[in-house]
């Protein structure tokens, strides 16, 4: 039986599926009811091959990672060359910027701030969006799927959405109530 | 989405066998730590010492002004690949059994970065004024040479120690957030941190793997040029046996052989020390050592190539350095050296029944790493101690102070290893679940 939550806060549904059900069919009658991509989740021990949502395509990460690249060249331009030219020395009448060390200082800055600026977007990512502010379940650590549904304060519309769950087969519904919600979207 | 469910009933026990070293110590644990840390602490007194004293207490002279802190730093810079080798190169392949090793290889990496620079602290005559080495507009007005090889060494080194954290760190969010839900204290909340509220969303998963596949070639690169430019400090100098072109590819291709040579040495004592026989299968020896295999064929044929042009272009101040290792001052280290990290290796890894015998690898792994390191020596010292004037002629060997800080080094690596092996899960535990899984797949298709 599901718990119901003692407040009019906002809920979350979480369904939890045994590895081997398909969650296809729930995921798109849970769409026929109205509930967008954004407000599910679908959480896994492990990633799954077939994307079940149409939501994690869309993070242009190789971009943020050829912007860093750039960036990173600048960096390496101003080291190598820039502050040859703020303190000018004259070297046995060689040029005051060499050019194959600003192509090696620029590679190595180019790297450094290409990987770095994907970390810190991989790390907010992964941190802050696109959660539904459930707390991880030891469940699916342990080799369940679960599948998440943010569903605003409407008690009723949880209750119908457990309803859809439990008949597509979830060995547990939970209605549980969140204190950070990331996401605008209401049902 | 559907797959057979034995797999999936797999994973609680994976969970359980990987994170059990976390959860669990025992005595000698404690007592092997408390000894590592008392060699750590002899070289923390002998550097204080070394510090307090000056630089004379080390046997660095004229003409020799790199000996064996250069030496070393040399060497752990190349253990330090073994993780991005293994890990990125393999990852690269999609070779599947590189799961249970990748961590590992990766934890090395990290650890031998930390004592790498440590090295050059060491060498610094002066330590308290390493900041000279940091481009900033300070009050000498004046900003570090880029020109100097040494300076895109230390840019190099500090791409790579930041690449290879983000490296290791990102696929251990997955195993944090595991840890996060099963210990309690001061190491919940850190784990909670570290986790960065990792739920195991499709959203997450897919941003992780995406991250780690744009960082995995770019890892590859950096380690290249890092080794590379290490090679290039020696190749660019004028100096008989060092100015050659050889030393980039002679040192990438040094840093994997010993790296992996390293990673068979923790491979083989971590599955002894855990019973991880079930995950560090034998069969994941038998393909490292095949690698090694490669390693000691490849860097035969450099070194060779390398001694041959030496020996046949017939230069005097060329020739003196060579003849020093091959029948005078350095005979004997030299073919030590020669037989720890070419014939030993070679005799043995080409026999298929050796390489199912992770103690012998084990023990070739120690061969090799011991032979890499009287490398990078005589590298440096046969070559800094014969200059083109031969009254300058001199030799080198470690002060007492010098061998007592290597080895509280040493025991350093060592402590943090056996540290972090108590903090990170050794093998990646979700990798290690989709390998399976993989292994699954791939029978049912």
């Amino acid at each position: 039986m599901p718990k119901t939550p003692n407040t009019d806060d906002r809920h979350v549904v979480l369904g939890i599926f045994a590895p081997t059900r398909t969650l296809s069919p729930v995921i798109d009658e849970l769409r026929s009811q109205g509930i967008p991509d954004g407000l599910m989740e679908v959480m896994s021990p492990l990633p799954l091959e077939t994307s079940l949502l149409s939501k994690p395509v869309r993070f242009p990460l190789h971009r943020i990672t050829v912007i860093g690249g750039i960036i990173g060249i600048g960096v390496g331009i101003f080291f190598a060359a820039g502050t040859a030219l703020l303190f000018p020395l004259v070297t046995g009448g060689k040029p005051i910027v060499s050019i194959p060390v600003v192509g090696i200082i620029s590679y190595e800055t180019m790297m450094l701030m290409a990987i770095v600026m994907t970390f810190l977007a991989t790390t907010v990512k992964i941190a802050f969006i696109e959660q539904s502010g459930l707390p991880n379940d030891p469940r699916i650590d342990e080799g369940a799927i679960g599948l998440s549904i943010q569903v605003g304060k409407d008690s009723a519309t949880a209750q119908a959405i457990s309803c859809i769950l439990q008949e597509a087969g979830a060995s547990e519904v939970e209605i549980r109530t969140v204190d950070h919600h990331w996401q605008t979207g209401e049902i | 989405m559907t797959s057979r469910p034995s797999v999936w009933e797999d994973i609680p026990k994976i969970n359980r066998d990987l994170l059990a070293p976390l959860q669990t110590t025992t005595w000698w644990y404690g007592l092997w730590v408390g000894v590592l840390a008392c060699f750590v602490a002899a070289g923390a007194g002998a550097w204080t010492y070394q510090i307090q004293t000056g630089i004379g207490q080390t046997d660095l002279h004229h003409p020799i002004f790199w000996g064996s802190y250069i030496g070393s730093f040399v060497f752990w810079i190349g253990v330090s690949h073994s993780g991005t080798f293994i890990s990125g190169v393999l990852r690269l392949t999609n070779a599947e059994w590189r799961r249970p090793v990748t961590r590992l290889a990766e934890l090395m990496t990290m650890i031998a970065i930390m004592v790498t620079a440590l090295f050059i602290f060491y060498h610094l005559g002066r330590v308290w004024r390493f900041y000279y080495l940091i481009p900033y507009p300070n009050q000498r007005e004046i900003w570090p040479n880029f020109r100097s090889p040494l300076m895109w060494d230390a840019t190099a080194i500090f791409t790579y120690a930041t690449a290879s954290t983000i490296y290791i760190y990102l696929p251990l969010i997955p195993d944090f957030a595991l840890a996060r839900d099963r210990v309690q204290g001061w190491r919940k909340t850190l784990y909670r941190r570290l986790a960065i509220g990792w739920h195991g969303s499709q959203a997450q998963w897919h941003t992780l793997e995406t991250a780690i596949r744009i960082i995995t070639p770019l890892i590859v690169m950096v380690m290249i040029s890092v080794h590379s430019i290490v090679g290039f400090d020696f190749g660019m100098a004028l100096v008989p046996a060092w100015h050659s072109t050889i030393y980039a590819p002679y040192f990438v291709v040094g840093a994997v052989h010993s790296g992996l040579g390293m990673v068979m040495i923790g491979l083989y004592v971590l599955r002894k020390v855990y019973q991880l026989h079930e995950y560090i299968r034998t069969e994941h020896f038998e393909k490292l050592g095949k690698l090694l295999l490669v390693t000691t064929l490849l860097l035969a044929y450099l070194y060779f190539s390398e001694q041959l042009t030496i020996w046949y272009g017939n230069i005097p101040d060329h020739l003196a350095i060579q003849n020093a290792l091959l029948y005078g001052t350095y005979a004997v280290p030299f073919w030590f050296m020669v037989g720890c990290i070419y014939v030993v290796p070679l005799l043995t890894l080409v026999w298929p029944r050796f390489r199912q015998w992770p103690l012998g690898l084990m023990m070739i792994g120690l061969l090799i790493n011991l032979g890499m390191y009287i490398e990078r020596m005589l590298i440096i010292v046969p070559a800094l101690g014969h200059p083109r004037l031969s009254f300058q002629w001199d030799e080198y060997f470690p002060s007492l102070i010098e061998g007592t800080i290597l080895l509280g080094t040493l025991a350093l690596a060592l402590l943090l290893y056996s540290l972090s092996v108590k903090f990170v899960p050794v093998i990646s535990i979700w990798e290690e679940k989709l390998g399976k899984k993989h292994a699954q797949d791939s029978q049912h298709r």
